[in-house]
């Protein structure tokens, strides 16, 4: 080995980044040093994204320094980050489905020979990285066509065309099977030889032990520890992750599971199946009990309460609302029964953003519930809303802003204020707090325990372990598609560690 | 802080519609201090009047729209469903039942749109580009290519053609009242009933309207049948205005039905409408296309000044839009 092997790729010091009131990094400093595998690990808000997009360029830092093999840098461009030899993958595909491999690996960047696209010099380039990654497509096949392991190895391919100095890989297993991550990681381990350093991020320890030299801890945007893989080992990790919790102060309320066994159940699974993510699933819910779904992304969890309200299909078991069977789950039946879901994705599919915030509030009670009048009258939805709007102390000027204008908590609020009109016996809370702060998230809480002591079911997922332990009565473990056990007052250390186990 | 009642909201606000209201005033202004006789208010109200069918179609155009769909058959459903009444009356039925089962059909043509759509996943635009021509076929074969005059004096003599055609001398024309009454109708049950919160709640957000638990499907094809069912009386009261239907009737109304929703401020890309604004955008139209004929400029500038007129218009509405989204 040269001396120059043990140089940093990275160095970033003083590193820091807040989101309105919320410090996603607070003066970070840290080496990567080259020609290794280095892993990154944390809770979600940890500042792992957040230190990933700034080393892409996506995301300006408000403080601190930056050198890349030895040029300093306070911030850079996307641009400037790829000719610096960045890489990143994504966890979501960022993949054309309808053009061909070859097309997807050149993005943007096609060659050309005068005004035509020179086929054939990509070709060149293209299969060579492919055969390095093991993969043996036709260059001419639409990538919609291919496996979604097939097509992460092209998004990956698309990267290591351009022979990055530093490839960064966003939880690149998450979509993948048990045998399609080991293919995936068994490359990642050859990378460095080639020349290429690795930044790992992945809520997966065992994978993160499987790969990387380096292992690095962060917990509320601070270095926790950076360390030799083989100086650590999992439980030290799980500690170093965790820490000690006393910033979300949201009161304990652990080992209360038998205080329902006897309650009605408003919710009893069995042996729910979609053919796909979700492969054997049972569980139930007593009226006024807050149940938990834990597991890693790509168990079934992420799927599972959106397959009970009916917005996804399933393949085969039962689902009993209330004690009675439902045969055909969909949202519109859903709405009629009693049952409630909180999108993580409220953007998306949980409001209208450029529609006021009372028009937000009679969504569903107006616009999915057939009860009352087909006449509306808006002073009363207003005043309806006015009224949710006190109850949940969601800050509004008045109930016609738009609802694009109030800030992510209170968007939250709205989303759980439309469903409480109809009164719901059940309530599915799907990863509830994403991109919520923490203050909101501490008044969130307290609202789901209002709605629990109302005598509601709740079934609450969230990718956050320590929501799940300071929260549910009983905790569902979820793990590749089928519920494995049932836990109780357990702490985050002992649930991370069930989850990854 | 946390907001202190509605009362705050009940100041004085312009209507949405002000600028499209403005935008009239100015424009009958500017073709009345070229020409005072424009003024008249018969030449007004005659105007309104040849204006006003594709005024009716506008409002109703604008349910689809606000729901992020655009319907193109609907020049064609007006011109069979007149071309269904015209045959039946010259065949012998009477007046009144050829009108209604004209209405019906139209009614049923815009369902069939509706119910493609659906079964089919595809947006109404790709549906009505071939629906369009299937019921154009269909009242070609249906007049024999030819206009359809009703001349028996039995039926040029009933009151719906004496009303509707203006020998009936009332101080405003009786269509104009109609189209009127039809406007209030369609701005109430968009603004005030469960069905236009769902119309404007599925061109918001089509995923979170679902995950409400909204019908789509059944609001859907409800929609598109009420857009047949308004161009199925739109060619009755063609029929009945005009007293006959030519194989071109409805050909041309689509860039004037649609541009009168648009100029009267509802957006293409769904989740909010103005029904008011429609008619105001109609009359711009109008306007446009008489004054251009008063002004003695050829009549073939009204089109081009449509256009430009159009741009504007939206033009216009896309600066306020990102103004008040920089602002929020």
């Amino acid at each position: 080995m040269n001396s120059h092997s043990i140089d940093n790729v990275i160095s970033v010091r003083g590193l820091a980044k807040r989101y309105g009131g919320v410090k996603a990094l607070n003066g970070l400093d840290l080496d990567l040093e080259a020609n290794k595998v280095h892993a990154i690990v944390g809770e979600n808000g940890a500042g792992k994204s957040t230190f990933m997009k700034i080393l892409s360029g996506g995301v300006t830092p408000d403080e601190g320094s930056i050198e890349v093999m030895g040029q300093k840098f306070s911030s850079f461009s996307v641009q400037s980050a790829a000719k610096l030899g960045i890489g990143i993958m994504y966890q979501e595909l960022r993949l054309f489905q309808h053009r061909d491999v070859l097309t997807n690996l050149f993005p943007n960047r096609e060659m050309t020979v005068g005004p035509f696209i020179a086929k054939k010099k990509m070709a060149e380039i293209a299969i060579p990285v492919l055969k390095s990654i093991g993969l043996e497509v036709d260059l001419y096949q639409k990538v919609g066509e291919l496996t979604l392991s097939d097509q992460q190895l092209i998004e990956l391919a698309r990267v290591l065309i351009e022979k990055p100095k530093l490839l960064i890989l966003d939880e690149p297993t998450s979509a993948l099977n048990a045998r399609e991550s080991k293919r995936l990681l068994d490359l990642v381990k050859l990378l460095p030889a080639q020349g290429t350093t690795v930044l790992y991020v992945s809520h997966r320890l065992d994978e993160v032990f499987d790969v990387a030299q380096q292992i690095t801890i962060l917990r509320n945007g601070s270095l926790v520890l950076s360390k030799p893989a083989k100086d650590l080992d999992i439980p030290t990790v799980i500690a170093g992750i965790v820490g000690e919790k006393s910033s979300v102060s949201i009161g304990k309320k652990a080992g209360s599971a038998d205080l329902y066994s006897k309650k009605e159940k408003v919710l009893e699974v069995h042996n729910l199946s979609n053919g796909r993510q979700i492969l054997d699933i049972s569980l139930n819910v007593s009226a006024g009990e807050i149940v938990g779904v834990a597991g890693l992304i790509g168990s079934g969890a992420d799927e599972l309460l959106e397959t009970l309200f009916g917005a996804r299909s399933k393949v085969s078991g039962t689902v009993k609302v209330q004690g009675i069977e439902k045969e055909n789950l969909s949202p519109q039946n859903s709405v009629r029964d009693g049952v409630a879901l909180i999108p993580a994705d409220r953007k998306r599919v949980g409001l209208m953003m450029e529609r006021s915030v009372s028009d937000n509030l009679s969504h569903v009670s107006v616009g999915g519930y057939k009860q009352g009048s087909t006449l509306l009258s808006k002073s009363a939805l207003m005043a309806t809303a006015t009224k949710l709007v006190e109850k949940f102390t969601i800050k509004a000027e008045n109930v016609n802003v738009r609802v694009g204008n109030l800030s992510g908590g209170n968007q939250q609020k709205v989303v759980i204020g439309k469903w409480l009109e109809i009164a719901p016996g059940l309530v599915l809370l799907d990863d509830p707090t994403r991109g919520v702060d923490i203050g909101a998230k501490v008044e969130l809480f307290r609202l789901v325990r209002e709605i629990a002591a109302e005598g509601k079911g709740i079934l609450f997922r969230s990718t956050e372990i320590s929501e799940l332990t300071a929260l549910c009565d009983r905790i569902v473990i979820v793990k590749d598609g089928a519920s494995t056990r049932e836990v109780s007052g357990v702490d985050d250390a002992e649930l991370i560690r069930l989850i990854n186990e | 802080m946390p907001m202190r009642g509605a009362s705050k909201s009940r100041r004085f606000k312009f209507p949405e519609e002000t600028s499209v209201i403005f935008a009239l005033l100015l424009l009958v202004a500017i073709v009345g201090s070229l020409r005072p006789i424009f003024l008249k208010p018969e030449n007004l109200l005659n105007l309104a009047a040849s204006y006003s069918i594709s005024a009716l179609l506008a409002g109703c155009i604008v349910y689809l729209l606000s729901m992020g769909e655009i319907d193109l058959s609907f020049g064609w459903i007006l011109n069979l469903s007149a071309v269904i009444a015209g045959v039946l009356m010259i065949a012998g039925v009477p007046v009144w039942i050829a009108i209604i089962i004209g209405i019906i059909a139209g009614g049923v043509m815009g369902a069939i749109n509706g119910v493609l759509t659906v079964v089919m996943r595809l947006p109404l635009i790709i549906v009505t580009l071939g629906t369009a021509s299937v019921y154009q076929g269909v009242s070609l074969i249906t007049n024999k290519s030819g206009s359809v005059v009703p001349t028996d004096e039995k039926i040029t003599t009933n009151i719906f053609f004496r009303a509707l055609g203006g020998d009936i001398e009332t101080p405003i024309p009786i269509i104009l009242i109609f189209v009127v009454l039809a406007f209030v109708v369609l701005h109430l049950v968009l603004h005030k009933t469960r069905f236009g919160y769902r119309i404007l709640a599925i061109g918001s957000n089509p995923e979170a309207a679902r995950l409400a638990g909204i019908p789509i499907k059944q609001t859907k094809i409800l929609v598109c049948a009420l857009m047949g069912f308004v161009s199925g009386i739109g060619g009755v009261l063609f029929l009945g205005f005009r007293g006959a239907v030519d194989p071109t009737t409805g050909a041309n109304l689509l860039l004037p039905v649609v541009a009168a929703a648009i100029i009267g401020g509802t957006a293409l890309s769904g989740g909010a409408g103005t029904v008011w604004g429609s008619l105001y955008g109609a009359l711009i139209v109008g306007v446009i296309g008489v004054g251009v004929v008063f002004l003695g400029i050829d009549a073939v500038w009204s089109t081009l000044v449509t256009g430009l007129v159009i741009l504007f218009a939206i033009g216009v509405d896309q600066i306020v839009r990102v103004r008040k989204n920089r602002a929020g």
